[in-house]
């Protein structure tokens, strides 16, 4: 196997963008990764893409304008984590010695879906009998809430954190902190959440150049290595589960710690996949940050917040940065690595040496999720 | 009255039997080879591969697990109403509607019991029809 290095990234500021083509989303982002890495267009020997609900040929879609015709395209679906999938195809093509240089796209323009509450999964029983992703995760909320005895008001302390993380990041879709009173007034969206207890819906592109590890010098003095890349799909259990515990990402990230030999003690930076509110203390959980029952202390003491010992979502995360679905891993490691390179601004987490990203969904019943993708990064 | 008029609109097909008593019950699936209980009855068996399945009543009761009132609704849905995770008695859990004062709602672990009612209307204006969940109205 061979090291990789992220030589190139880039993305556009997620938002919601009804008037504008699929593919002008995706374009500027491939073409400014390409330029950041210091490539010519012809370098690029194959383009990972991912994209839940672009449809068929997204990758094709957003290349076309650039002229970039003619290599291996490979689309793939997976659902939140298809962005992280894609990534994750391309590392393991590149260290396997398949390619040299290839190009990652995370695209998705979700106000084709319109607005409100995404479209269930056809032919999942659980959808059929009113399950949407908000209850499903209230549903988790509300558990944990009794189980932990966590408050609301404690919940709605995430929200606040991300809204405060997002008003430093101009690639945010909400750009506007807002207070625990507004959280908790809220209209209800499906109860104990409120509206900004959910990630927004949005579109958005994010593009990132991989090179083979002996490469890396000709285009940066800055490369990011790839240190591990895992993905896992949910176990199939019929029986009872108990869904307070993020069993998908606790086993993902036990595997690719192990690959690493990184430890939850050595992440400086890390983006999950907060969806919703009470996600982003389950998977402090899950990928170690904290014990089990404790992430609301972790929150509280300010440890994962801009400054604190391991920050988590400067970027703002799914709750402001916004969520288009398939491009959300591509753009948690695009933020990972200006955070690592030092270029992330007024949310630079300071001398951030190893990064973390975390993106994991698909509601499917009988699996906790349909897939998890970890990334774990360093300079 | 047409014979499609009769028979009730259920949101998941063949999930609603009857039992001597006719009481409606929940009907999985029991895998032959194995034992696995299923909601709902599947062709195969995930664990040992075994197409052999039986029809299978579950419990009728079960065990609130966790719920949520939903606000933002599918387009076609009528809102608010309220969702669960039920651990039935044999030891499956399935996620149903549930019947509650929306305004008090119900606290986590209380037994519930199942019950079929209405679930939406379709397009056509038939009403479609679900299993659910209500609290268990304790003997006192």
């Amino acid at each position: 196997m061979r090291k990789v290095a992220v030589i190139g990234a880039s993305m556009g500021r997620i938002g919601r963008y009804p008037d504008m083509m699929f593919q002008d989303l995706g374009w500027p982002a491939v073409k400014g990764a390409i330029e950041d890495a210091g490539l010519e267009r012809k370098q690029i020997e194959a383009v990972y893409c991912g994209s839940a609900y672009g449809g068929r040929l997204a990758g094709q879609r957003a290349l076309r304008p650039l002229g970039m015709t003619g290599i291996p395209v490979v689309n793939c679906e997976n659902a939140c984590s298809s962005g992280a999938t894609a990534f994750r195809e391309a590392y393991h093509a590149i260290a396997a010695g398949r390619y040299d240089r290839v190009l990652v796209l995370g695209i998705d323009k979700l106000s084709m879906l319109g607005g409100g509450v995404l479209p269930g999964q056809p032919e999942d029983w659980e959808v059929d009998v009113g399950l949407t992703m908000p209850a499903l995760y209230a549903m988790r909320a509300r558990r944990y809430m009794h189980d932990f005895s966590l408050t609301r008001e404690q919940l709605s302390q995430v929200s606040v954190k991300a809204r405060r993380h997002g008003a430093l990041n101009p690639f945010a879709q909400y750009q506007k902190p807002v207070t625990l009173d507004e959280v908790m007034a809220a209209r209800l969206v499906a109860e104990p959440f409120g509206l900004l207890h959910c990630c927004p819906t949005g579109d958005g592109a994010a593009a990132l150049v991989l090179c083979a590890g002996e490469l890396a010098a000709q285009s940066t003095t800055k490369p990011v290595w790839v240190a591990g890349a895992e993905l896992t799909s949910g176990l199939y259990v019929t029986g009872y589960r108990d869904i307070t515990t993020a069993q998908i990402t606790e086993r993902g990230a036990h595997e690719v710690y192990e690959e690493s030999g990184i430890s939850p003690q050595d992440v400086d930076v890390a983006e999950v996949h907060d969806a919703f509110a009470i996600a982003e203390l389950m998977y402090y959980e899950a990928l170690g940050f904290c014990k089990k029952g404790d992430a609301f202390q972790l929150l509280e003491s300010g440890a994962t917040s801009v400054g604190g010992r391991i920050p988590v979502n400067m970027s703002g995360g799914l709750l402001s940065k916004g969520h288009p679905v398939g491009a959300t891993g591509a753009a948690q490691i695009v933020e990972v690595i200006w955070q690592l390179r030092g270029q992330a601004g007024a949310r630079q987490a300071q001398g951030a040496k190893v990064g973390l990203t975390h993106c994991t969904g698909g509601g499917i019943a009988g699996l906790d999720h349909g897939a998890c993708a970890i990334t774990l990064l360093k300079t | 009255m047409d014979a499609a008029e009769q028979e009730p609109r259920y949101a998941l097909a063949g999930t609603i039997g009857h039992d001597d008593a006719q009481r409606p019950r929940l009907m999985g699936g029991l895998c032959v080879q194995c034992g696995a209980k299923v909601f709902p009855k599947p062709k195969i068996c995930s664990a040992c591969w075994s197409t052999d399945q039986q029809d299978l009543a579950l419990a009728a009761r079960g065990r609130l697990y966790s719920f949520s009132i939903v606000h933002a609704a599918r387009k076609g849905w009528p809102s608010p109403y309220a969702i669960a995770y039920v651990d039935l008695e044999d030891g499956v859990r399935i996620c149903a509607p549930l019947d509650a004062d929306l305004s008090q709602p119900p606290q986590l672990d209380i037994a519930v019991e199942l019950v079929v009612g209405r679930l939406r209307t379709d397009g056509d204006g038939t009403a479609v029809l679900s299993h659910r969940v209500k609290p268990v109205q304790e003997a006192r």
